[in-house]
């Protein structure tokens, strides 16, 4: 099978799938190995990003999704009027911003930062998906720890957690965990 | 200052009040101690009157900490307590750490409109076509010799297909089958299968199955039974009493 006739595949495929799929799902199905699905890919990147193309390849948390380009949204908007994007509040914003940086991370401690109630805000964040239930913190009455899901990194346009914005330092080193420091005191979802 | 009126539900909390006030008084966080923003922040919540009380509190905590903040300064400090941090060192943290966030959810939204413009699809929904079925091997003698089987085995039975048919009344009922059983002798075990007559129909079978169950219910029997399938051992009385002896 030639790349080019691969890479037409793979485009059909993501079409009809509309929603994201890994590259492990796709090579499953052809039954061909993942490097040329992934190599695939690349190719049917590589031909979008040329002008005259309208569609273009949107990576996120290891999936891949066939998407519009975001530079004619103006000129989509105008034929599909009411496309409502609705936006996260400013409270939203600042827990989803506080969870990103410091998941896994309980209530409690979302709370500390904010200086506000923010129960409301999270379960608005877990029903809209941005946000899911990772594990229980193992500490006094084991509070429920959250985390980002990969709707999240595709409402942001992340490609992983790394591609989040650098956190302005001040005078004290941020508190900012990466997900390879996660010490041992949480544990896993069974 | 001037006397701008400030309404408190425009805030995300104590700390965005505080942050607007510093960032209004053009003044670092770190000076927030040396400058009128914690007199001015609880001057605000004091004439804010008529709050919510889920938000409110929050805003009152913190004036409430401000005044602590307050008093402790007008205290001479002991020495030794110097090695602590200080509830003004925690509140500048706690700022910085809250306005470092701030920052970032602004730089978020940016990220947010920016992905915003790119759609995608919901998945091709494809109805499933309808099962069909695939007979192989069926010829109509087949189908000729099928029916005289069935039709000779209504015939056996003596279940002949007349139109209407025939419905028997009930023959066995729960409550005379509890009757019977509690006529059998009290505390000796007692085979199910010994419950019933000897070419027992299926009918019979379910309803003195039926009425063990309810006398166990009403406690006035137990059974046992080890296995599955396995013949059940009924007692009649109270469990209590049959164990004791």
């Amino acid at each position: 099978m030639n790349d080019k006739l691969l890479a037409g595949i793979i485009e059909a495929i993501l079409f009809v799938s509309g929603e994201a799929i890994t590259p492990d799902e796709i090579a499953l199905a052809l039954d061909l190995p993942e490097d040329a699905v992934i190599h695939a890919l690349g190719d049917l990147e590589a031909c979008y990003q040329e002008t005259g193309r309208g569609l273009s390849i949107k990576r996120f948390g290891g999936k891949t999704q066939l998407a519009t380009k975001a530079e004619y949204a103006p000129y989509i908007e105008r034929v599909l009027q009411p496309i409502q994007r609705r936006s996260l509040s400013q409270s939203a914003l600042e827990t989803l911003s506080i969870i990103a940086y410091k998941q896994p991370v309980t209530r409690m401690e979302i709370e500390a930062v904010r200086g506000v109630g923010s129960d409301y805000a999270i379960q608005s964040l877990v029903s809209k998906r941005m946000v899911r239930e990772v594990g229980r913190k193992d500490t006094l009455g084991k509070p429920i720890l959250y985390g980002t899901t990969d709707q999240f990194l595709s409402h942001f346009g992340l490609g992983d957690l790394r591609d989040l914005p650098e956190i302005p330092t001040g005078d004290k080193q941020t508190t900012f965990l990466s997900n390879d420091q996660l010490s041992d005191d949480y544990i896993l979802p069974e | 200052m001037s006397a701008v009126h400030i309404h408190l539900s425009r805030f995300e909390g104590p700390l965005d009040l505080l942050l607007h006030l510093i960032g209004r008084a053009k003044i670092d966080i770190q000076d927030i101690f040396v400058s009128e923003v914690t007199d001015q922040y609880i001057r605000i919540v004091r004439e804010s009157g008529e709050m919510d009380m889920d938000e409110a509190s929050s805003f009152v905590n913190m004036a409430a900490t401000l005044l602590e903040i307050k008093s402790r300064a007008m205290l001479p400090v002991l020495t030794d307590n110097l090695e602590e941090e200080t509830p003004e060192a925690q509140l500048i943290q706690q700022l910085e750490e809250y306005a470092r966030f701030r920052q970032i959810s602004l730089e978020m939204q940016v990220y947010e409109e920016e992905a915003g413009k790119s759609f995608s699809k919901l998945p091709e929904e494809f109805p499933l076509p309808q099962p069909e079925f695939e007979i192989s091997g069926l010829t109509l003698e087949g189908l000729i010799r099928a029916f005289i089987n069935v039709s000779r085995r209504v015939l056996e039975d003596g279940l002949e297909a007349e139109p209407g048919g025939q419905i028997e009344a009930e023959r066995f009922s729960v409550s005379a089958c509890m009757a019977m059983i509690l006529k059998k002798p009290r505390k000796i075990p007692l085979k199910f299968s010994a419950l019933l007559s000897p070419r027992a129909s299926r009918d019979e079978v379910i309803t003195v199955f039926l009425a063990m169950l309810e006398l166990m219910k009403q406690g006035k029997a137990w059974a046992q039974q080890d296995t599955s399938y396995e013949d059940i051992t009924l007692y009649i009385g109270r469990r209590k009493e049959i164990e004791h002896e």
